[in-house]
């Protein structure tokens, strides 16, 4: 019984754990109509990409975030005359965050986090039955 | 010096499920990402066949101490239809992990009481 599986698990639970915080990014971003440099524009939805790794001896060695990408289909422009982010027309561009697919990402990013966690502690048990062999 | 041909055996069977944990916890790891593909570690029949061979010449057995088990990855026979591309069924690997995991530990046990009956004959016989 090896360590590396811990390795493995470990790996999964960083990556749900990105895939969580850019839902919770998302989430709290679904009103914002001003981008990080001060200028007009809604922001856009974020989303992770997973790669499967391989270790360096050939055998299964997890997952790694390889990028977060910047999804811009989906704007729309809401008619808002008052809002201090309206162009001339009155229009404001609106993010393209979609709650229930948020939440719905949310729920299958939790549950693939708990599903490493029951990984781990099956390697955990594991590892110590194997110790338990070498004990008098 | 003790080893006998069981423990070869489980050894084999120790080591082959430890591989095969190996690449279920890598399914688990991966089950958001699109396009992979599920595998797993057949060592079964291998050591059936060293089993077999060990039983059909004795004489010979302690060339077969040390099984030369292929425990590379194979895809496993999951196939789901998702979106994204990824094969893997979440519950199905980790009802496979579980089952591996419960085979692991039972065998761990019963080479923990070959052990034991082991260290009973050396520690209580007669002197």
């Amino acid at each position: 019984m090896s360590i590396s599986s811990l390795r493995i698990s470990g790996s999964g639970l960083s990556a749900e754990r990105a895939r969580l915080d850019t839902v919770s990014r998302n989430i709290a971003n679904a009103e914002t109509t001003q981008r990080s440099d001060g200028q007009a524009g809604p922001y856009l939805r974020q989303m992770v990409r997973f790669e499967s790794i391989t270790g360096e001896d050939g055998k299964p060695g997890g997952v790694k975030v390889t990028d977060t990408l910047e999804l811009a289909e989906g704007v729309q422009s809401v008619h808002r005359p008052g809002h201090p982010d309206a162009d001339a027309n009155g229009n404001v561009a609106m993010p393209n965050v979609d709650m229930i697919e948020e939440m719905v990402d949310m729920i299958a990013a939790t549950r693939a986090y708990e599903a490493n966690v029951g990984a781990a502690n099956a390697t955990k048990t594991m590892i110590s039955r194997a110790i338990e062999l070498g004990r008098i | 010096m003790f080893e006998t041909r069981t423990d070869i055996v489980v050894r084999g069977a120790l080591n082959g499920m430890s591989a095969r944990h190996r690449a279920y916890v890598d399914a688990v790891a991966n089950a958001e990402t699109p396009d992979f593909i599920p595998k797993t570690v057949e060592f079964e029949e291998q050591l059936r066949s060293i089993r077999d061979a060990m039983l059909a010449d004795p004489l010979h057995a302690d060339a077969l101490s040390q099984p030369d088990l292929d425990l590379t990855t194979k895809p496993s026979k999951q196939t789901l239809g998702r979106a994204d591309g990824n094969q893997l069924s979440i519950d199905q690997q980790v009802v496979e992990l579980a089952v591996n995991q419960l085979s692991y530990e039972a065998l761990t046990q019963a080479a923990r009481l070959r052990h034991d009956i082991l260290h009973s004959v050396i520690t209580e016989a007669p002197r």
